[in-house]
């Protein structure tokens, strides 16, 4: 029934295939590495730490239909427990990982308990809510910095090995992570967790009807996004070495929510390339002109036009 | 188990002042096929939602397979044995037919939280699925979207989900809505061949469907029952023929 899909189909097929992006961030790491180009390193793990929070944020959105708009809130969390834990002495990365794993799942299980009462716009407005307390509850925490941000005590070990010392890397952890959480993401999405969220996305009523709780897959899906999202977090404070509220600022949650959609949100590897796009356009649109975020939007009326817009019916004057 | 697998007991439920579930009490016996009759606006659909657990009654028991089940949501009911086939198709629109079933055997057969092993890759799902839309005569669809299917196939589709949960009750609201008469024949024969292997709460308009089907009718009038009784009661009641059966006759 299908026709064979031509070559430029295929070669779409190739180039946004998700094992494509994370072969190019490796190739731009070892690049850098290679010819001494430190910027190359800081941008790759910028593009994976963020392509990693859009990835869980695709997640739940393109899968679940569960357009969170507070996605920062779990992603600032992740850097907190980075931030708090360091202070208190903790500086291996196999415990400060888990930990901010933990910081952003439950706050989501927490918040999204009531959050995923809601629908549509109501649940868009009430995750705002909930993201905008988790900001001015650490803007007012003095002891960590509170609107200023503070630096963390000290780059993570492993094994007690200095090893996050060089941004290297993180950066390879940080797409290593990217690299697993995508595999992983890619198996629930085609195992029953993935497979009851998207028919609950298309027909709550039917697949409840079904004896299936939808609230609670849900939910379970909501929290594991959130601490992927911690994940992120955590490694953004690694990267930067300093942890502000302004990583949970709402621009950052709308700007994930760009990340996943410019990608497509349908495909998991949607996010993740939209992710690095976005990044690529601040880095050297920016550098170019400080109305980056123009062409940022232009980018994105572009890509969204192109998918929804029947332009070939426009020319013939149906649409 | 030889009692009633779904008992209503006085059920009761207004919207504002207007009753419409008005003092219901019925009885499904197991693998009885019961119809539920009556003219638009009589309530059959809010006691339809009673059943599944969509809609609470303002008062009255839901006892289903011996367990009152009146404050259970329908995931919980679903899990008991109730199957429920919507009025309008309810099918997940993006999924091909195969797999609108796997989803359904999915719900009786293990938890959700499965977060490895591809769907696909289950076999017995995808058996149980298979053999279900086969027994519906869906069998050269299976990769076909459910969006995609014609309005009486989504309807045939609908009740290959139920029957692949080998429900203790199968609530088929208005399942013969919208489709042509050969496609009601059709259903109505494989809705007849399921005939003692199953009970069937079944909500529907079509005078000839009914009479084939049902053991006992039930006929609903503003809320209440008017009659309830053996096909041959109802078409003898001059109540119901001059309220409801009227051309009928």
């Amino acid at each position: 029934m299908t026709a064979s899909p031509s070559l430029l189909d295929r070669l779409a097929g190739i180039l946004f295939h998700p094992a494509t992006a994370i072969v190019g961030l490796c190739i731009v790491v070892a690049a850098g590495q290679m010819l001494g180009q430190g910027f190359w390193i800081t941008l790759a793990a910028r593009a994976a730490i963020l392509a990693l929070a859009a990835l869980s944020l695709g997640f739940v959105l393109g899968q679940g239909g569960l357009v969170g708009f507070g996605h920062a809130a779990p992603f600032g969390l992740g850097a907190y427990a980075v931030l708090i834990a360091g202070e208190w002495g903790i500086r291996d990365i196999l415990v400060l990982l888990p930990l901010a794993f933990l910081a952003g799942a439950v706050f989501a299980l927490a918040t999204g308990a009531l959050a995923l009462r809601t629908r549509g716009v109501y649940f868009i407005m009430i995750t705002l809510a909930f993201a905008q307390m988790a900001f001015f509850v650490f803007a007012g925490l003095s002891a960590f910095g509170g609107d200023d941000g503070m630096a963390i005590a000290g780059k993570a070990t492993l094994f007690g090995a200095k090893f996050l010392r060089h941004e290297v890397n993180t950066a390879w952890l940080a797409i290593g992570l990217l690299a697993v959480v995508s595999v992983l993401l890619h198996r629930a999405s085609r195992a029953r967790f993935g497979f009851v969220l998207r028919a609950a996305r298309d027909a709550e009523a039917r697949v409840t009807a079904l004896g299936f709780s939808v609230y609670r897959i849900r939910l379970a899906a909501w929290g594991l996004a959130a601490g992927i999202a911690g994940l992120a977090g955590a490694l953004m404070a690694e990267q930067t070495g300093f942890v502000s509220p302004a990583l949970m600022n709402w621009h950052r949650s709308g700007e994930l929510i760009v990340m996943v959609v410019l990608g497509g949100s349908r495909r998991l590897s949607g996010a993740v390339i939209g992710a690095i796009a976005v990044v690529l356009t601040e880095e050297f649109l920016g550098q170019a002109t400080e109305y980056w975020k123009l062409g940022l939007g232009l980018l994105i009326l572009g890509v969204v036009a192109g998918r929804v817009v029947d332009f070939a019916g426009m020319r013939r004057g149906r649409a | 188990m030889s009692g009633p697998i779904l008992v209503l007991d006085d059920l009761v439920k207004s919207y504002g002042a207007l009753p419409v579930t008005d003092h219901v009490s019925l009885e499904v016996g197991p693998r009885e096929i019961h119809a539920l009759i009556g003219p638009n606006g009589a309530g059959k659909s809010t006691l339809v939602g009673e059943i599944a657990g969509s809609i609470r009654p303002d008062a009255g028991r839901v006892v289903f397979a011996g367990r009152d089940v009146t404050r259970l949501d329908p995931a919980r009911r679903a899990r008991l044995g109730l199957a429920r086939v919507f009025q309008t198709s309810q099918v997940v629109a993006g999924f091909t037919a195969l797999e609108n079933v796997q989803l359904a055997a999915a719900a009786t057969a293990g938890s959700a939280f499965r977060f490895l092993t591809p769907v696909a890759a289950e076999r017995g799902l995808r058996d149980r699925a298979a053999a279900a839309l086969e027994r519906v005569g869906l069998g050269d669809r299976f990769t076909v979207a459910a969006g995609a299917l014609a309005h009486g196939e989504k309807r045939a589709l609908e009740l290959a989900m139920g029957l692949v949960q080998e429900p203790r009750l199968l609530l088929l609201d208005e399942p013969m809505a919208g489709t042509g008469r050969e496609e009601t024949e059709r259903l109505t024969e494989l809705l007849a061949s399921l005939d003692g292997s199953i009970a069937m709460l079944i909500v529907e308009h079509d005078m000839a469907t009914v009479f084939r089907l049902a053991h006992r009718i039930t006929v609903l009038i503003s809320g209440a029952v008017a009659i309830s009784g053996s096909p041959d009661d109802i078409r003898a009641d001059a109540t119901v023929r001059s309220a409801y059966l009227g051309e009928e006759g």
